[in-house]
């Protein structure tokens, strides 16, 4: 985000904690990450590294308990939605803030129709507007996300489309009260890839006809590079490294992000002499065992003694911050190092 | 709209698929025993809804030198009792709607049917001479004694007339919450009306079909009952002056017939009469409203309490969750039919009612369990976090979208639920705690054969048997909706 741009939603410091038998878990430990109006944002990284458990800090969906936000803030226009009450949060779900889930199969409910579903949610934010005026306004909101044929459509119900229709359906949902935000956890994932094109193509187009901020969660490196302003890589409950993403892309500095990189596949390629899919070997630590070192030291190829004790998160170019004592290109030749020693086992 | 290239419809074509229900129902047809028993029970619910037209001391129609009358079909409007007043205003509800639905078909027919225009033609005249009849009557009695009405039509009255004495204290203030009720209570329906336009014509017929059941009530309620006199007409009758049509069976149910007690089975009483000269097919065409009414109201009761408590335990969990686990199992530990006994011992009168509020509130445990598991199960689905992420509210998120999913498993209890709550009644009315004495019903009729069960054979063996039909449908059609839900027995 360039300087003296007001941001639209600005997380500071935000720890969610869980508490389960097993002892606290720090799913999110301290994040601190922002958004500007128009802007798409993406939080990437691995299974279990937090990125969901954040989107879900930021619209109060997660269950508490076992769910606890132990710090921060976040300030959506200024306003800090920790401190709203319930029913003030509701207002802002959906009016303000929109979510797109993973799964459009499991995200409608069976037993209405789409029609009625999109409508729904219109009428929540507009108390006595007229059915019918819910309805042509969830039909225009079903033509705007490409479905052919809305009017007829609308009274169909979830199970009598594709997959990717009802993703489309779901986008729909979360367009119709116009919000400013919208957040979408992993919206391709379940969707085969012409139809996830299809979809990011819709994420985008409507992206730009009503500036909207996109936080974009995922997994998938080739979702960000064609659709994310800035990247924020995430790993055990912390931000590694942020940058704009195409000096992401093309100077990595944490070396947890050079083994994403490398971890890509790519078709045919015989770059080092080898087939074999590039791995970051071993696991995230379980979050209930997380302690006050370098997170990724026990995975990284270039961990020594000084990574005993947490690095933090600093700018290095402008707005390209790292979080690792040993930022530079020697991450890329460890790795290939390490990849030639353990060879292709 | 500048929309992305939208790409090829999905497979499923509309109208191709079908939905929950439509399979449910395919399902349940197949099973035979279960469809036949669905029509059996319909037959025996019509049976209750006509009641006084097929077994009534009142004649369909009079003639004689005080003119022409249908005391029947007046009688049927403006009964003594609760219960006769609710089945008989449904029967005319549906024949209302029915006759519109026929109405409509006939208008919109190509080319337009003969009969149809016809019979739309003789309905709307019916209509209009009974709605006639009825404000009539209405505005008849209200002159006649505007004491008589309590509440803000007596106090319009009242206005109209001038007044008739002192009031009570305090008793504009009841007036103006009366006011702001029916205000309310009109607003919510105009409401209700604007929703169901967008919801599609069969909301609205149901709708319609709600509104004019209680309009009907509303009116006959505060009209009230008359005492009918049946000899009137018998001795018309006899005097060969008129003539006079009763219907099938000429007996009322509440008109003993003093020379005729424990009268064996004969060409005019085909099922004998009672202790009391009761006619017993009569009590028996009768008694059907009671044993249906207790069961339906008493289970629609129980599923009130067990989809509340079970829908809040569930969905809510933490210490609702645990309270209304632990009252369950105090609920649970008595046996349900003392616990009903205890009730309608403490209860301040005998009355059907009080029945079927202690047989309903013995039996919300099972569904609150069932729906409490359901709910479990459903939370925790995508669609509900979705609806959380559109700013829904709790309460609108478990009416709307758990409900809805977590309901099927608990219809089929509510259909064995059924079947349980006759059974119930008919054991209150056989220990003769059951309705109050002029009032027909099976469990009574059994109590009376008690004395001499062989002798009295028919007091014992006719009411047996619709009860064991009765609670037989039930079930077979519980039985089929379960495996019809199921669907690893779809094939």
């Amino acid at each position: 985000m360039a300087e003296g741009e007001k941001a639209l939603l600005e997380v500071r410091d935000l720890r969610t904690h869980f508490d389960t038998d097993a002892g606290t878990a720090r799913a999110v430990d301290g994040i601190s990450f922002a958004i500007a109006p128009g802007e798409c944002v993406a939080l990437v990284g691995e299974s279990g590294c937090g990125k969901s458990v954040s989107s879900m800090s930021v619209m109060r969906l997660l269950p508490s308990p076992p769910a606890r936000v132990a710090s921060g803030q976040i300030l959506f226009e200024g306003r800090d939605l920790l401190g709203l009450s319930n029913a003030e949060m509701c207002a802002v779900r959906g009016k303000d803030i929109a979510m797109i889930f993973q799964e459009p199969q499991s995200a409608l409910n069976p037993v209405f129709t789409i029609g009625d579903q999109v409508a729904e949610a219109y009428q929540i934010h507009h108390a006595g507007s007229r059915p019918r005026e819910a309805w042509e306004k969830a039909v225009a909101a079903l033509r705007s996300v490409g479905i052919p044929d809305p009017e007829s459509r609308a009274k169909d119900y979830p199970h009598q489309l594709s997959g990717g229709m009802k993703q489309r359906v779901c986008i729909a949902m979360a367009l119709i009260c116009s919000p400013k935000l919208i957040i979408a956890d992993e919206p391709t994932t379940a969707l085969d890839v012409t139809i996830q094109a299809q979809i990011l193509d819709l994420l985008r187009t409507l992206r730009k006809e009503h500036n909207l901020s996109l936080l974009l969660i995922t997994h998938d490196l080739g979702v960000v590079a064609e659709m994310a302003d800035r990247v924020c890589v995430m790993y055990a409950g912390k931000i590694v490294e942020t940058a704009p993403t195409r000096e992401l892309f093309a100077k990595p500095l944490h070396p947890y992000t050079q083994g994403l990189m490398r971890a890509r596949p790519e078709p045919g390629s015989s770059r080092h002499g080898r087939k074999r899919l590039a791995v970051i070997p071993g696991l995230v630590p379980a979050a209930t065992q997380f302690k006050d070192d370098c997170r990724f030291r026990t995975r990284c190829p270039l961990a020594d003694e000084k990574c005993g004790s947490e690095p933090a998160l600093q700018a290095y170019d402008g707005e390209h911050c790292a979080a690792c004592w040993h930022t530079s290109a020697a991450g890329v030749q460890a790795w290939d190092a390490r990849d030639a020693k353990g060879g292709p086992a | 709209m500048s929309a992305p290239a939208a790409p090829p419809a999905p497979a499923a074509a509309p109208g191709v698929s079908k939905g929950y229900w439509q399979l449910t129902w395919i399902q349940f047809r197949k099973r035979k025993d279960a469809y036949a028993g669905l029509f059996l029970l319909l037959l025996l619910f019509s049976m209750a809804l006509t009641a006084p037209l097929l077994a009534n001391n009142l004649p369909w129609y009079a003639s004689g030198p005080e003119g022409v009358s249908f005391p029947l079909v007046r009688d049927f409007f403006f009964p003594l009792d609760h219960l006769d007043r609710f089945y008989n205003l449904l029967f005319v509800t549906l024949v209302l709607l029915g006759g519109a639905a026929g109405l409509g078909t006939a208008v919109r027919a190509k080319p337009p049917l003969g009969a149809a225009w016809l019979l739309a033609g003789l309905f709307a005249a019916v209509l209009v001479d009974q709605l006639a009849e009825m404000l009539i009557f209405l505005a008849y009695m209200v002159r006649l004694s505007p004491g008589a009405f309590p509440g803000l039509l007596g106090w319009i009255t009242g206005l109209v007339q001038g007044g008739q004495g002192p009031e009570p204290a305090g008793i504009w203030a009841v007036r103006l919450a009366e006011l702001g009720a029916i205000g309310f209570a009109l607003r919510k329906i105009f409401q209700l009306y604007r929703q169901a336009q967008a919801l599609g014509t069969r909301t609205l017929w149901v709708f319609a079909g709600v509104t004019l059941f209680l309009l009907l009530f509303f009116v006959s309620r505060t009209v009230g009952g008359r005492n009918v006199m049946p000899d009137r007409y018998r001795e018309l009758k006899a005097s060969g002056q008129g003539t006079v049509l009763m219907p099938l069976i000429p007996y009322g149910a509440k008109e003993p017939d003093s020379a005729r007690t424990d009268h064996p089975p004969t060409a005019g009483h085909p099922l004998g009469c009672d202790n009391n000269g009761f006619d017993v097919l009569t009590r028996i065409i009768h008694g059907s409203r009671i044993s249906l009414a207790v069961g339906f109201l008493a289970v629609g009761l129980a599923l009130c309490i067990g989809i509340l408590v079970g829908s809040m335990s569930g969905y809510f969990g933490g210490w609702f969750d645990l309270l209304s686990g632990r009252l369950i199992e105090v609920f649970v530990c008595f046996p349900s039919f003392f616990l009903i006994l205890t009730i309608i011992a403490v209860a301040p009168r005998r009355s059907i009612f009080w029945v079927m509020f202690a047989i309903g509130l013995t039996g919300w445990t099972g569904i609150a369990r069932l729906i409490r598991g359901e709910v479990l199960k459903v939370r925790q689905l995508d669609y509900i976090q979705a609806a959380k992420a559109i700013g829904m509210k709790n309460s609108r998120i478990i009416v709307r979208h758990i409900l809805p999913n977590a309901l099927a498993p608990v219809l089929v209890a509510a259909t064995f639920g059924v079947a349980g709550a006759i059974l119930s009644e008919t054991g209150l009315g056989f220990l003769g705690l059951g309705v109050e004495p002029p009032t027909p019903s099976w469990g009574e009729l059994l109590n009376q054969a008690r004395q001499d069960p062989v002798r009295l054979w028919w007091l014992m063996l006719y009411p047996g048997l619709m009860i064991f039909m009765s609670v037989t449908l039930m079930n077979l059609v519980g039985e089929g909706l379960r495996d019809a839900m199921d669907p690893r027995l779809r094939k």
